[in-house]
């Protein structure tokens, strides 16, 4: 099995020689949706949701964010309590839709060309409101099959969906719990 | 014994069989279930729902064969369907990952785009078994070919160019610097090959005459174009903003073309063909399972149809009946 592996990786090498990184990503991209209903009022969960400097403040796995103009463009850079950066760059915050748009540039999620939505809504119910968060991304293998270990679609699958599921919940909880 | 009226339904069907209106189908392929939906354009709504390979992306379609090819980059096949039944008949096996598709007007040829091979394999449509091969530039992508069958447009994304292939010796015989990350590719029927530059947010448009080349500033992240048949207007998918451009091509020479209007679609827009028959734009929505339909006489949205998981329907995929 070993030797079998050792082959593998030396079937591999020569290719990772030849092609450039910078650009490319595989063909099939990734999606995640999940949406989670708040007893708040759409603006509430907005004005959290829109802050763009403070996601620490309903996202439990982030330890700290740090806000950064760049010329006409806002950055952000989390700290994870696992250890670690993410960075993100905010493409739009759109008060009239309630919408958030921004993309990761780069830190230590297994994900590529990562791009998302956040979208606050009233409803279903009176004095209720849905937010729902949907990734669009790539694995970050981009070179021929075989995909090692971690760095595959199910990995990166994974991790978005953890980083929706653990966050959604946690921003109900905030939401419901302050006054 | 045939009743009067038994006797008139017979008659009726047998000249309806006969003389079948104009219609169109649309193909879609759903990424995420590995499925084609098949869209009976007139009646608005999916007819079939059929099973191909894994992760299915792209579509060409020969009317003439009764042959939709579809390419399944993660099975790393081709599923081959009969038009006329919409079953699949066949799998054309690979040694490579499969994307873009394009079918000559001749019929004679299948194009396809081996993604991480950085090569175009040229399959004979009489006997799959017949291929030939070309290495183009880095990510090939989007795929079309002219008119009259002579010549092969390669979008070849990590590249950032347009390869120009000779069907005949099958060889690389000019390349076009384009904008940055080359995807969809589309042809006029006066010449004009459109580039989708997804990550320069426009679209070069190259008179393949001259070579004279302008840029056409689009929305964010747009994946394919699609022109009208009169190549009065041209149809963008703007995947990061959900939306469709229509610019306005006015004459070849023009320099300045602009936007005249902006649908809302279905979350990020990826294929798009023009359906000349029912003279509609239909656009595969990849992150709300269905196609939107657009009136091009109008250019205004004229509903949803839903599809499967992920619809992409990246290529050519309206198969058109006369």
């Amino acid at each position: 099995m070993n030797k079998f592996l050792a082959m593998l990786a030396l079937a591999v090498l020569p290719n990772l020689a030849m092609v450039p990184l910078a650009f490319a990503h595989g063909p099939t991209p990734q999606k995640v949706e999940k949406s989670i209903v708040i007893k708040a009022a759409p603006a509430k969960v907005w004005a959290m949701v829109k802050d763009f400097g403070n996601m620490q403040a309903w996202h439990p796995a982030i330890a700290s964010t740090k806000l950064e103009k760049k010329g006409d463009e806002t950055h952000r850079t989390l700290t994870l309590k696992s250890g670690g950066e993410i960075h993100e760059k905010l493409r739009s915050a759109d008060d009239k839709d309630m919408k958030l748009k921004y993309e990761i540039t780069g830190g230590v999620a297994p994900v590529a060309d990562y791009n998302s939505v956040m979208t606050v809504a009233a409803g279903p119910g009176a004095g209720e409101t849905t937010v729902t968060w949907v990734g669009r991304f790539y694995r970050t293998y981009k070179l021929n099959p075989p995909i090692p270990a971690g760095q595959d679609d199910e990995t990166a699958f994974n991790f978005i969906t953890g980083v929706y599921d653990s966050g959604l919940a946690n921003l109900k909880k905030v939401l419901e719990n302050s006054k | 014994m045939l009743s009067m009226k038994n006797l008139i339904f017979i008659l009726l069907f047998t000249v309806c069989a006969c003389a079948p209106k104009p219609n169109s189908m649309a193909y879609i392929t759903n990424q995420g279930d590995n499925t084609v939906s098949v869209i009976d354009i007139q009646q608005s709504k999916v007819i079939d729902t059929i099973k191909v390979g894994k992760a299915p992306v792209g579509v060409a379609i020969s009317s003439k064969l009764k042959r939709v090819f579809i390419s399944n980059v993660e099975s790393n096949n081709i599923s081959v369907i009969n038009s006329a039944n919409n079953k699949v008949i066949e799998s054309i096996t690979l040694q490579g990952s499969p994307v873009g598709l394009a079918m000559a007007p001749n019929h004679n040829t299948l194009y396809v785009a081996d993604w991480f091979s950085d090569r175009i394999i040229a399959i004979n449509t009489a006997d799959y078994s017949q291929r030939r091969e070309v290495m183009v530039a880095k990510a090939p992508a989007g795929l079309v070919v002219s008119a009259d069958s002579k010549t092969l447009y390669v979008a070849a994304r990590d590249s950032n160019e347009v390869a120009v292939v000779d069907t005949k010796s099958f060889a690389v015989t000019k390349r076009i610097a384009v904008g940055a990350h080359p995807f969809g590719l589309s042809l006029g029927n006066d010449g004009t090959l459109y580039v989708v530059n997804v990550y320069d947010n426009t679209i070069s448009a190259i008179n393949t005459r001259t070579w004279a080349q302008t840029q056409i500033k689009v929305g964010e992240h747009p994946y394919c174009a699609v022109p009208s048949a009169d190549n009065k207007s041209l149809y963008v998918t703007n995947t990061q903003d959900d939306t469709v451009s229509v610019v306005d091509l006015g004459s070849l020479n023009k320099v300045t073309q602009q936007t005249i209007a902006l649908i809302d679609v279905g979350m990020t827009p990826e294929g798009i063909s023009y359906d000349a028959i029912n003279k509609l734009v239909l656009v595969a929505s990849w992150g709300e399972n269905k196609v939107s339909l657009i009136d091009a006489r109008t250019n205004n949205l004229k509903g949803h149809i839903n599809t499967g998981d992920k619809s992409r329907a990246f290529g050519q995929f309206i198969l058109s009946e006369h």
